[in-house]
């Protein structure tokens, strides 16, 4: 255990709040300035792994079509789905736990980053002790023990405390997380997952931004500007276009469960690329499809589940 | 990005003030004349015990018995003064005990009379004037445009605050000094005061570049201080001129101790340093781990404790005499040893911010614990 603990301080720790100093410091002794510039550097470092997991997530996406032909072809099996699914990924060089490199990376960061604000932005002697222990005594070229005091006042925000409006930073930190995320969801083909994706995508920004109601401002600002240099970089590979439509209408899972129940094996995959990125292209299926759902005397039909629906 | 919300989730979920919990020294006083030992655990409880020495401790008894009351956590020693204990605590509070009897009667007082409101924490110890009849504390601050920490008089015997206040740039933290009509004290804003007890107008100031939170030392002309940016500054007393800096290789925080013609001053780094009245350094020890609490000068030898607990007796030989300065070391455990030591004759008390209080005896052979009392569980120590 203590092992770890030696990880985390010299690993994490020490080199971020340093680094967060020494911005500190150069940069006008700002700490909101200190945290911008910490947060690119971050997405710098990251930014091959970033880059990475984009590639991924696009050649994902491009994959869509043959995992829908998978879905069809085995429907109900989900071990064969499963398999051909990982061998359809494999034949093209795909990942799919390679995405999460970026944001495994984040986690050690954000709480490390809590860490060294509580320290940084000191209130109680404990702290500026824990401060004082974990600044570089090498790191003489800049004045880094004579940062102190650390001056935390940004617009109205104390940076070591929570947005005192408290509206605005939880606002902005739950706004740009789903911006982030709906910029890099990859549509699932499956359409119980495309279900909890739409619910992921509201249900992280609002407890994020309930997070944030708590978490220091800092930290909410470390994650508003890593959002936003997130959406621009993803911008710049697939453009605007996965924004659209922002607000996606939802169909309830019956009709999904329906709508597949429909579709025989021999059925051929839509291949229409414009569905690709769109994640929602049940929501273009014809209407004449969706209104079948109810029996002419108004009840809902049962939806067929698991193997019986193809027997 | 469900790790990522599990995380958030979790240190948001932390105790406390997002984890920000204080929680005091366990600092210590001891009075010599009635045996009497008081602390303030590290959740703000006042305990005062009879010491009987090898036969242990008496708890004579402890306050408040209301959560509410307590004093949140305490950094540097209460002080005594006649029949009273004055005590200080993040909670704001201020307390004028009976010393025997923890109550507020004959003379005893609670400040400042806001009860039950949200009071600006205290981290510095209470200081009296030399006519004891002014108690001043220092104080965080709370001010729109950040914290600006505040010096306050008190009448000794009824608590009532005198009509001046003085404000810093920055929270002061440190206990301040008096000396005749002056009250010496140093601020997060770099700078070191020097205030009229008479006006509270500022006699003389000092920048530096660095928070002085530490307790500052007085001789004869000079006071001295560390600062964060790690010197050590000599000035003369009466008028503010310095006279000499000694940097070391990080803050100083711990309060310097004078013995005669010597100074000894402990950094951040786990250095003590021995100088001359000129600031001229006689020799340095390197303890390898940081040091808050202050050197302490028994007959066998100087006293030093790290955060850690790596308590050292060192030879105060004013000679380089290199390892040998070394006389004994002994591991205390239980770290969080942040709060002054105290001694009395050959024995030593030595608080740690864990809630264990130990008593040692001190020779030149080392040191021979007497007991080890914890104050969170009221028990003596395993």
């Amino acid at each position: 255990m203590e092992i770890f603990a030696l990880l985390w301080t010299e690993v994490i720790i020490k080199p971020m709040l340093n680094t967060l100093i020494v911005l500190y410091v150069v940069f006008f002794q700002n700490m909101a300035i200190a945290i911008l510039l910490f947060t690119v550097i971050v997405r710098l470092v990251t930014l091959p792994l970033t880059l990475k997991q984009l590639r991924q997530m696009k050649k994902m996406t491009e994959l869509q079509p043959k995992m829908r032909e998978v879905q069809t072809k085995f429907a109900g099996d989900r071990t064969r789905i499963s398999q051909e699914t990982m061998k359809v990924y494999r034949d093209a060089g795909v990942s799919p736990v390679g995405c999460l490199g970026p944001l495994i990376i984040q986690m050690p960061i954000l709480i490390g980053l809590f860490r060294v604000l509580i320290q940084i932005l000191y209130t109680t002697p404990d702290d500026l002790i824990g401060y004082s222990e974990r600044v570089y005594s090498w790191l003489t070229f800049v004045p880094v023990h004579q940062a102190v005091p650390i001056n935390a006042q940004f617009l109205w925000l104390d940076l070591g405390a929570p947005d005192p409006s408290p509206i605005i930073i939880p606002f902005l930190v739950a706004a740009t997380t789903f911006l982030q995320q709906k910029m890099t969801t990859t549509p699932s083909p499956d359409p119980r997952q495309q279900s909890s994706q739409a619910m992921m995508l509201w249900m992280i920004p609002i407890m994020l931004g309930f997070f944030a109601l708590q978490f220091p401002a800092g930290l909410s600002m470390y994650w508003i500007v890593s959002n936003l240099i997130g959406v621009g970089i993803q911008y710049f590979i697939t453009g605007w276009q996965p924004l659209w439509p922002l607000f996606p209408k939802r169909i309830p899972q019956d009709s999904q469960q329906t709508q597949r129940s429909r579709q025989r094996p021999n059925n051929k995959p839509n291949n229409n690329s414009s569905e690709v990125n769109d994640g929602n292209s049940r929501t273009q299926r014809p209407h004449s499809r969706r209104s079948r759902r109810t029996r002419p005397d108004g009840t809902k039909r049962r939806p067929n589940r698991g193997r019986s629906r193809n027997n | 990005m469900v790790c990522i919300i599990l995380s958030l989730g979790m240190i948001s979920c932390m105790p406390g003030d997002l984890g920000r919990a204080v929680t005091g020294w366990s600092p210590v006083v001891y009075d010599a004349d009635e045996s009497l030992l008081i602390t303030v655990d590290q959740n703000g409880y006042i305990h005062a015990f009879n010491d009987n020495g090898y036969d242990g401790l008496n708890p004579a008894w402890k306050y408040p018995q209301s959560k509410d009351d307590r004093l949140i956590g305490a950094f540097n020693p209460p002080l005594i003064h006649g029949n009273f204990v004055l005590v200080t605590g993040a909670s704001g509070d201020i307390y004028s005990l009976n010393k025997t009897n923890r109550s507020f009667s004959d003379g005893g007082w609670r400040a400042p009379e806001s009860l039950g409101k949200d009071l600006v924490p205290i981290y510095g110890g209470p200081a009296i004037s030399p006519d004891g009849n002014t108690v001043y504390v220092v104080d965080v601050g709370v001010d729109d445009n950040g914290n600006r920490g505040q010096l306050q008089g008190y009448d000794t015997e009824t608590g009532k605050p005198l009509d001046w206040v003085f404000t810093a740039e920055g929270p002061i933290w440190g206990t301040p000094v008096t000396e005749q009509d002056r009250i010496y004290f140093g601020s997060h804003d770099k700078n070191f005061y020097s205030v009229d007890t008479a006006t509270g107008l500022v006699d003389w100031s000092f920048p530096t570049n660095g928070a002085v939170v530490s307790k500052p030392s007085i001789s004869e002309q000079l006071v001295l201080f560390g600062s964060f940016d790690r010197n050590l500054y000599a000035i003369e007393k009466n008028s503010g001129v310095l006279r000499w800096t000694f940097q070391g290789p990080n803050w100083f925080w711990a309060t310097p101790t004078i013995s005669g013609t010597t100074i000894y001053v402990a950094s951040m780094n786990g250095t003590l340093h021995a100088l001359d009245h000129n600031g001229n350094e006689l020799w340095v020890y390197d303890h390898k781990e940081p040091i808050v609490s202050s050197p302490l000068i028994t007959n066998s030898g100087i006293v030093i404790v790290s955060i850690e607990g790596k308590l050292s007796l060192l030879d105060s030989t004013p000679q380089d005499i290199g390892d040998s300065r070394e006389k004994s070391t002994l591991e205390l455990g239980n770290n969080g040893y942040k709060a002054p030591m105290i001694a009395d004759n050959e024995y030593i008390y030595v608080p740690s911010q864990r809630d264990h209080l130990k008593k040692l005896r001190v020779s030149s052979a080392g040191f021979n614990e007497i007991w080890c009392y914890d104050l969170e569980e009221e028990q003596f120590c395993e």
